[in-house]
């Protein structure tokens, strides 16, 4: 069998995990001797963030309870780099990941979610939640039957698939949210990473920069309160059709669709207790509680908003005045959370 | 001022930068875009000596609470109309690659490639306006898209929303990138100290010395250590621990690589003993570093 020929899979261990980024650069960055639980992936790489914006060419909001590029933040923490690549063909593309594949390791790529076979049908992803932003590992090619290895977030153990079907997931224009058109990503280590507490560090500081000054009105803080003040009023602004499937679109993205529930924030209020331990920080271990109650209160607003998809006159669209209650409250947590966080990153300059 | 002596890359970036309100000049970039370092590319042609990051804009950018967005249209038409999108919405320039025209970019060309890259600051149906190395120019639309290198398809932006970190976060945050770099290197490729031992080790076996050269000049001679001692100086109350000493030590250095070009230049070869005085003078500076970014905050 010549070199073309030969079956490749690495050996890679690939553990199920909350939210598909997060899982896919745990398991990788393990592949490549850096031990990180999937909360340190998320408060490392950023995930304490919020996205609130209309779709690509569609009349609906994006809601997302981090804001982007945690997997470009926290290869930068960790010292490493992460460069987004890509070509037309997809042919070529695949070639350009067989080599990093043989290279490097395991390749990250980018895929439409509501087009991942299995994925797409065990989260019963809406089609108006379709996005390319969705990230897989690939750890094998048999070049013979033509089927990747490939590891998925929500899959139990590695999958051999068809690279048709990995192609028609590879491209993702129909959608709302983001595209991808054969994207993966290279990845160039360094020799030996930085200190835990460092990498950690980084990652705080440059996560709360983007927070509370990010790009522009529909990331970060200032999205988080367009959100909160504003999604009580969606039953003024969006048609009943349109209503009812924002709503549910959202209560996937805040609970149930890998977010590991609460917006994020369950995850990275682990995050911060992890944090705590490494740095000797109790402050952070008090935030970490703080943070747990406001997954908490994410997560009664994404039951409502449940409620709300299924009949557009109860749970968060309802006449209730304790709904606007909830949701000033949280942002006023949230707020305070942050500033306290801030208090303690400064301390370390 | 014009960053004849810089990448073309980095006098792109400047001038998206500067549009978004962040004014950075040679020491900035070199400091902030993690420009300490050593990266070598054996057995390439031409030689690369290069810097200590792999994307120095990107550091630079990032350091400052930036971003560098890069861009996959999916074909060039495409890449066209979204930069016009781009520039009609959001009024900052959009960073691309052209080929060189061998004229007056000649003396710009890239070490590696023969591409520069431009910052556009209007595409119009007829005509394209850029900015490279300091000067405003002006493209036949045909000409500019004929000119597109490498993947057309490509570009980039620089996001911000014009609030930068603080100062001190910044000096901090890219010595201490400089320093675990230089220190550690790279998986995979030849980077910081061990591709500096490596370098000189190789350097008599007939390297292509005008390549070296021009790779080592594109930082403004001294392989960068004199911007390096001038970003000391001007951060000096930014660091957490003095050395006043360390500028001079890294303009000295300037000095020692200096005088390895001129060598060169005259495709001699150099002293044993200068080589390892240069290695030696690196490896303090290095371990002077790591303790300035190591060191608690000891100054307010």
């Amino acid at each position: 069998m010549s070199g073309k020929d030969r079956v490749l899979s690495l050996e890679y261990r690939h553990e199920r995990g909350m939210n598909c980024t997060t899982t896919s650069m745990m398991n990788l960055l393990r592949f490549h001797g850096l031990e990180l639980t999937e909360e340190l992936c998320l408060g490392i790489g950023g995930g304490l963030g919020f996205t609130y914006l209309r779709g690509l060419n569609v009349p609906l909001y994006l809601v997302f309870g981090r804001s982007d590029d945690l997997e470009i933040n926290l290869a930068r923490a960790v010292g490493a780099q992460l460069t987004l690549c890509s070509d037309p063909d997809p042919r070529i593309a695949w070639q350009g990941v067989l080599d990093e594949l043989q290279s490097t390791g395991p390749v990250l790529l980018d895929t439409d979610v509501s087009r991942m076979p299995y994925t797409g049908r065990s989260l019963a992803w809406p089609e108006i939640g379709s996005h390319g932003g969705h990230k897989i590992v690939v750890t094998g090619w048999n070049p013979l039957t033509q089927e990747a290895e490939v590891c998925d977030y929500l899959w139990p153990r590695a999958r051999w698939i068809p690279i048709g079907e990995l192609f028609h997931a590879w491209v993702s224009e129909s959608g709302p949210m983001m595209r991808t058109h054969n994207f993966w990503y290279r990845l160039v280590l360094p020799a030996q990473y930085p200190e835990l507490g460092d990498i950690i560090r980084e990652g705080v500081q440059t996560n709360l920069f983007r927070m509370t000054q990010p790009w522009n009105k529909f990331f970060g803080i200032e999205a988080l309160k367009a959100f909160l003040s504003g999604v009580t009023g969606w039953r003024y602004t969006l048609p009943p059709e349109r209503l009812r499937a924002q709503a549910y679109s959202t209560y996937v993205a805040l609970e149930i669709g890998g977010s590991g529930k609460g917006a994020f924030r369950r995850m990275y209020a682990r995050f911060l207790k992890e944090a705590s331990e490494v740095l000797g920080e109790p402050e952070l271990g008090a935030l970490s509680e703080v943070y747990l109650e406001l997954a908490r209160r994410w997560s009664a607003v994404a039951e409502l908003l449940r409620e709300s998809s299924e009949d557009s006159e109860r749970g968060l669209f309802s006449d209730d005045p304790n709904n606007e209650t909830l949701t000033r409250e949280l942002l006023r947590g949230e707020r305070e959370a942050l500033d306290r966080l801030k208090n303690v990153a400064e301390r370390w300059d | 001022m014009v960053l004849a002596t810089l990448p073309p890359s980095w006098n792109a970036h400047r001038h998206a930068l500067k549009v978004l309100g962040l004014d950075v000049d040679a020491v900035d970039c070199f400091g902030f875009g993690g420009g300490l370092g050593f990266l070598y590319h054996p057995g390439a042609t031409p030689l690369f000596l290069g810097f200590g990051s792999l994307d120095p804009m990107e550091d630079l950018a990032i350091t400052a609470g930036a971003w560098v967005d890069q861009k996959h249209s999916v074909d060039r038409h495409a890449a066209v109309n979204e930069m016009r999108d781009h520039l009609a919405r959001e009024k900052t320039p959009v960073i691309v690659s052209l080929s060189t025209d061998g004229g007056e970019d000649e003396e710009i060309e890239a070490v590696s490639s023969k591409r520069t890259f431009v910052s556009v600051f209007e595409l119009r149906e007829d005509r394209v306006s850029y900015q490279a190395n300091g000067s405003e120019r002006e493209l036949d639309f045909a000409a500019w898209l004929a000119r597109r290198s490498g993947d057309a398809r490509r570009w980039a932006v620089v996001i911000s929303n014009r609030r930068f970190t603080d100062v001190r976060r910044r000096v901090r945050s890219s010595l201490k990138r400089s320093v675990h770099r230089m220190t550690a290197g790279w998986r995979g490729r030849l980077g910081g100290m061990p591709a500096l031992e490596r370098f000189f080790a190789e350097l008599p076996d007939g390297l292509d010395h005008q390549a070296t050269l021009r790779a080592s000049t594109q930082l403004g001679g001294g392989l960068g250590r004199g911007l390096f001692a001038s970003f000391l100086d001007r951060y000096e109350a930014q660091l957490p621990a003095r050395d006043p000493q360390l500028a001079a030590h890294f303009r000295d250095l300037d000095s020692e690589w200096r005088t390895i070009e001129a060598i060169l230049s005259g495709r001699n070869r150099p002293d044993a003993r200068a080589l390892e005085r240069i290695t030696r003078a690196e490896a303090e500076g290095l371990e002077r570093l790591r303790r300035i970014v190591d060191a608690r905050e000891t100054r307010r």
